[in-house]
Order: C-alpha cells, then structure tokens, then sequence
C-alpha cells in the first residue's frame, strides 16, 4: 500500500475487518466525513536545565497513531456497527481507510454512541420503517503497515 | 585425697578420664568433652625380695633365677647338680657366711652384675661352671674344684683364695684383682684376658701340667706380678620413675559452677644402696684382702594416686568446642573478606543438573542429657555413655535449592571418678535427585480465518456484514448475520414489570427527537508496554451497558405527568420499553430527575436515559 496518502485511490471503502490476524468479519463504511483525525502519539518531556540546555525526554509508541472519523450511516448500517463493535470492541483490528493505508491497531473510544442525526433522504431500506441517519465517532490507535 | 596403693606388684591400667558437662542456655552451641583415657603400666619386677633366704637350695633340674637382688646375708645356697641358678642382678651381702655356695656337679651358676662377699664359692668339679659376669668381689675362698669352671667375665677383685683346682678353668676376662693365693693347681687352667692390677703375690702354684696363661702385660719380666686393684663401687641408684600429672580443665564461656579436677599420678621406682662399709682391697704379696658389704638393694614402686575434686561454684560445667574453626581470608577477586572453614566439620551440598536445582533439608535432634552423679572413688564402676545418631538427608525439588545443613550438638556428663564415653556418630548425606525432563515441548496452533468483501457501492449502506469463518476458538462471537426481527408491539410504550402480566403501562403518542443516542459501554482496560505497544483487554464476562438517551419534545400535560408519575412509581424498577422502530427493551430509568420543561403553553419536553437491553 502507499505510503503516501495523496498517492492512494480517494474512492476506496473503508474497511474494519476484525479480528486480527484471523479476520473473519468485514464491515465496509461509508468515507468518513471531513475533520477526521490524525494524530501522534509519541510525546515529549522537555527539561531546560540551569545553563539553558534544553533536554527533551521523548517517548516513542513504535510509529503508533491516533486516528478518529466521524461516519455518518444509515439505519441499517448502523445496527451492523452496533453489531461489530459490540463483538470486536476488545480485539485487534485492521483497518484500511479511505485513503487505501491499512492500519493495525484497537478501538479506544468508550462508549460508542450512535447519535440520530436526521432523516435518510429516502424511505428506509430493507423493511424498516423509518430512514434515518446516524452518526458514530470511531477512535482508532494503530500502526500503518 | 590419697588413694591406696594398688599394691606391690604394679599397678594395671589407670583410666582416666574426666568429662565436663554444662546447662544449656541457648549460647553454647556445642558441648565437648575432654576424655581422657591413660593407660599405665608400672610394673614392679619385684619378684620377691629375698633378705635372709636360710636354705635356698635349687633341686634338680629347678632354675631359679634371681633379678633383683639377693641380699642372703646367711645363705646357703647349694645349687645341687643340674641345677641352674642365675643371679642377674647381685648377689651379695654374703658376709663371710655362704656356706655351702657350691655348685654342684653339672650346676651352673651365672653371676651376672657381681657377687661379692661370697665367702665360699665353691664350685665342684665334674663339669661344675661359674660364670661371674660384672665382677667378683670379696670371695674369700673361690675354689673351683676338678673340671670346673669358672668364668670371670669384668673383674676379679678381693678374691682371696682361688683356688683353681687340677682341670679347673678361670678365665679372668677383665680384671683381675687382688688374688691373693691363686692357686692353679694341676691342669688348671687359668687365663688372663685383661690384665693382673696390682697383684701382690700371685704365685700361681702351678704344679704339674698346670698352665698360667697370662695374655697381657706382665710388669715386671722378674716375676709375674700382678697387680689388683681393688675398687670400691657404690652401686648407683636405679630409680624408677613414673610421674604422671594429669590436669585436666573444663572451661566455658558462662560460668555457673566450675570443677576442677586434678589428677595428679607419681609412681617411683628406686633401687638405692644402703652402703654398710667399704670395699677396700689391698694387694699385698699376693693377698687380697677384701671387706665385704652388706649391700642392700632394694627396688620399690610406690604409686601414689591423689585425686582431688574441687567443686567451685555450679555442679555442671560445660566445655565448649567450637565444631568448626573459620578464618577470614581476603579474596582478592571481590575484594572482600570471606570466612573459610579451617578446620572441624565441614557439610558441602552440591547441586548439579541442567539447572540450578537445590534441596533444602534441616535436622534437628535431641540429645538425652545424663545428670551430674558423684561417685565415690572406689565405688562403683559407672559408665556413662552418651550416643548421638544424626541422619541427614537432602532432598532436591524443581523449585528449591540444596541445602546440606547439619546442627551438631553434643552433651558430656562429668561424673566424678567414673569414666564417660560420648559416642558420636555423623551421617551426613546429601543426595541430589534431578528430574529433568528435557524433552522441549513446543505446540504450534495455526487457525484457519476466511473472509470476504463485495465491492457493491450499496455494501456501505445497507445492513451487509461479510461474516467469514474462523478456525480459532478463541475467536470473538461474531455479529449476526441478519438484521433482528421487531417486536410484535408497536408505538413507544412503557410497560411494568419488564416482564409477565403488566400492571401498569404508559404509551408516549409521540416518538423521540431526532439526537437520540444509542450508547454502547464496555469496560474495556488499556496498557501500554515499554516498547510502546498498546494492548488492549476486555474479559468476555465484563458487563456490557447499552444506555438509550430519549427526549420528547411538544408533549402535552397529561403525557408528560404521566411519566413522571410512572417514573416515579417505578423508579429503580426494571420496566420494559417498545421502542419507535417497535423494538423491545429491558432495563432501567437511570435519570428520573431530570426535570419536564414547558417550553410552550401546552407543550412539555420530557427526557430519560434507559440502561438495559435488547430483547429478541
């Protein structure tokens, strides 16, 4: 997979697949919405000594980032969320996003809300009687493969 | 104390021994004992002391013999023939009156350190031999008849009269002194070995075929003359001597009482010499004249025993010895000081293997204790034995160490005048036993996992999970495959209880405002190695909370009393909800305090949170 985001397909799915390394279930979403994150976790202690000297203490977390997409879904896709999560809440996970990088890595949101936030544009989908659109906020810690 | 003398004769075995014994108060960490164990054997070859022996007259073939002394002042002493008399020591005191001192025929007599003042010697002939080894003094009249023989074998001194009859043989190996008449008769035979001291007048009559055999200087070519000089000897005192001093001590670091006992053993054995007169012996013309002395020799062995026992202070004592002795030592390789054992016992437990394996045994024991008993000392024999048994044993475990570790201890008892024996014996084994199974165990578990994907564009909206299959049992539950079926109630109802009859229900007309929240908690833990790698943890058995966030809006005043009034009539309780999408809850209003707003005239906001579950 590329490693530089801007070099992968924009109209890839999103993926979670889970559990890792034995995958066996596989949602597909929908792109996050924008102002999804990405961040380090890698931190830094600064000390400045007496003379000025700056000292920095750093802890490095093996490339591990902090990531978190906003995904809006519909009905039914966000009953198969509330499944996934509910059995793959604790264990490891792949992740391909929408940007084609796969990462490895654990939810670490707690708790998981599924916020109602408007009505689906059309009538619901497989007998369900209401349409309506979801939104869910996944935190993701992982390592890039 | 002085103990009695065992007797003349000798003393047998003397045993000493001597304990010391001691309480026990925690600081001594061994008692030992101090035996002492002498052996002494003073043996008085005092056979018999013969001072006046009226008729000593050896039988026929009797041999008596003689050690010591004879002090026969008046003896007769008639050796009969074939009997055989030997005087080892001296035979003397014979004043004049031997009488009858006559070998018999065939008799031999051996003089061997001197005979003096015999009066009369008379040894017959026929075969008849005297044999004077250290000297012969002060013979009035040796006569050595026909055949005899007579043998001077250090000196002659003071002889007055020999007589050395036809076939007669002297032989003078040393000295020959003061002969005054030496007669050497007819086939005499007389032989000077050594030489003739100022012999005033030896005037060997030599009569027919009677040989002088002088083998020495004569002084003077003119006539034989022979010179005898006579010699007073003092005969030195022998004494014997035997001093055993035996102190013995028992010392210990905490005094309570202590006994001291000292043994203090001096046996003697002198032979000492009344002296009587003198010998002077002058030769004058060949006479000889001598003194005799009354000499007495007397040989004694005085044993005496003093034992004392002084109790100062506590009965028991306790001897400590240290069972080992250590010094420090530098290691140079450290740089420290260690101890090392010097000497005494030293336990050693080795553990070999793969691994280090160690066995840890301790032995502890007890040892009887013997009371402190005074004996007197000519009571009975007591013995006091004391036997300690230790068996070790060290055994080796998967987890521990071997430990070899022996606790010694050991009491002896004093008693007085008794001797103890403390027998102790030590096993010590340390046995290493290891079990190792070496076989490497190693279980590759390899799970199978299948899954799959649909590239529809629908797929990302539509209720499509691509549940695969998996192999490994330790899998998570996966989701269901279908989308659960609605409850067979509709509209959004409160219901109590959650389940059987219900007895109290309260339906909204209106469902809740958009915003609700469908909240999934878990607890779930979360750490973080050193290395930066996050795990993350959640036992199957941790509780699972779905939480539904409600809120309705526009309700009018009896809908939203009634809540209240449900939730107030229910609260804590468990209650059942049909949801909007008729979908069938369990659980619990965890907010009825959250207030009813008016926002409108006629027009209530109502809101709760209900923490349960989802009901098929």
């Amino acid at each position: 997979m590329p490693l530089n985001p801007c070099d992968a397909q924009l109209e890839s799915n999103f993926e979670i697949a889970a559990p890792y390394p034995a995958l066996q279930t596989t949602i597909t979403l929908p792109r996050p919405y924008l102002s999804d994150q990405e961040s380090v976790t890698a931190s830094v202690t600064t000390k400045r000594a007496t003379d000025g000297t700056l000292y920095t203490y750093v802890k490095r977390k093996n490339r591990r980032r902090k990531l978190k997409w906003d995904f809006t879904l519909s009905r039914t896709k966000t009953i198969e969320m509330e499944n996934f999560v509910k059995a793959y809440f604790a264990s490891q996970l792949r992740v391909r996003d929408h940007r084609g990088r796969v990462w490895i890595g654990y939810f670490t949101i707690n708790p998981f809300d599924f916020t109602g936030k408007e009505r689906a544009g059309g009538p619901a989908t497989q007998d369900w009687p209401v349409g309506e659109k979801y939104t869910v906020s996944l935190e993701f810690e992982g390592i890039q493969q | 104390m002085a103990s009695s003398v065992l007797g003349s004769g000798g003393l047998g075995d003397l045993v000493l021994g001597d304990v010391g014994t001691g309480e026990y108060d925690g600081t001594i960490l061994a008692v030992a004992e101090d035996s002492i164990s002498l052996s002494q054997d003073v043996v008085v070859n005092a056979v018999y002391q013969r001072t006046a022996t009226a008729a000593f007259s050896p039988d026929n073939g009797a041999e008596p013999t003689f050690r010591t002394q004879v002090g026969a002042e008046t003896t007769d002493l008639l050796l009969v023939p074939l009997a055989v008399a030997s005087f080892t020591t001296i035979v003397s005191a014979m004043s004049g009156a031997v009488d009858g001192f006559a070998p018999g025929s065939t008799a031999v007599a051996t003089f061997r350190p001197r005979v003096d003042a015999a009066s009369d010697i008379d040894i017959p002939g026929d075969t008849a031999v005297a044999t004077f080894r250290t000297q012969v003094s002060g013979v009035s009249a040796f006569t050595l008849d026909a055949t005899a023989e007579c043998i001077f074998q250090s000196r002659n001194r003071g002889v007055s009269d020999l007589s050395l009859a036809p076939e007669a043989t002297a032989v003078f190996r040393t000295i020959n002194s003061a002969l005054d008449p030496l007669f050497i008769l007819t086939d005499a035979v007389c032989v000077f070995h050594s030489r003739f001291l100022e012999s005033h007048s030896i005037t060997p009559q030599v009569l027919a075929s009677a040989q002088l055999v002088s083998k020495f200087v004569q002084s003077t070519p003119h006539s034989l003359t022979l010179t005898v000089e006579a010699r007073v000897y003092r005969l030195y005192n022998v004494e014997g001597e035997s001093t055993l001093s035996l102190d013995d001590e028992a010392e210990r670091g905490v005094f309570r009482r202590s006994v001291a006992h000292n043994l203090a053993i001096s046996d003697s054995a002198g032979v000492f010499l009344l002296p009587s007169g003198k010998a002077t012996s002058t030769l004058s013309d060949l006479s000889v004249s001598g003194s005799c002395q009354l000499k007495t020799v007397r040989a004694f062995n005085n044993i005496t025993l003093e034992d004392s026992v002084i109790v100062v202070g506590p009965i028991y004592v306790t001897a400590t010895t240290p069972i080992q002795t250590t010094t420090t030592v530098f290691n140079p390789a450290t740089l420290t000081f260690s101890s090392t054992i010097t000497a005494g016992l030293a336990d050693l437990a080795t553990a070999t293997g793969n691994s280090v394996r160690h066995a840890t045994s301790i032995v502890s024991f007890e040892d009887t204790r013997a009371g402190l008993v005074h004996v007197r000392i000519d009571g009975a024999s007591v013995e006091a034995e004391n036997s300690l048994e230790i068996g070790h044993e060290g055994r080796i475990s998967e987890q521990a160490d071997a430990t070899n570790t022996l606790a010694l201890a050991d009491e002896a008892i004093a008693q007085t005048g008794t001797s103890a024996s403390d027998l102790l014996t030590i096993s010590s084994t340390a046995a290493a036993r290891i079990s190792n199974f070496d076989g490497a165990e190693s279980i590759l578990a390899i799970h199978q996992a299948a899954r799959f994907t649909i590239e529809r564009t629908c797929n990302r909206n539509d209720f499509a999970p691509a549940i695969g299959a998996s192999s490994d049992p330790n899998a998570p539950e996966p989701p269901p495959a279908s989308l659960p079926e609605a409850s067979g109630d509709t509209g959004f109802k409160l219901i109590y209880p959650a389940t059987g009859l219900a007895t109290d229900t309260l339906e909204i007309p209106r469902s809740p405002e958009l915003g609700n929240i469908d909240r999934f908690q878990m607890d779930r833990i979360n750490r973080e190695t050193r290395g930066g790698t996050l795990l993350v943890y959640a036992d199957p058995i941790w509780p699972k909370i779905t939480t539904l966030v409600l809120r309705f809006s526009s309700l009018n005043p009896d809908v939203a009393y009634a809540l209240m009034t449900f939730m107030e009539d229910h609260i804590g309780e468990e209650i059942k909800v049909i949801d909007w999408e008729d979908r069938a809850w369990k659980g619990v209003i965890t907010n009825p305090q959250d207030p009813v707003t008016e926002d409108s005239p006629g027009s209530f906001t109502a809101s709760f949170e209900l923490e349960g579950e989802r009901q098929p």
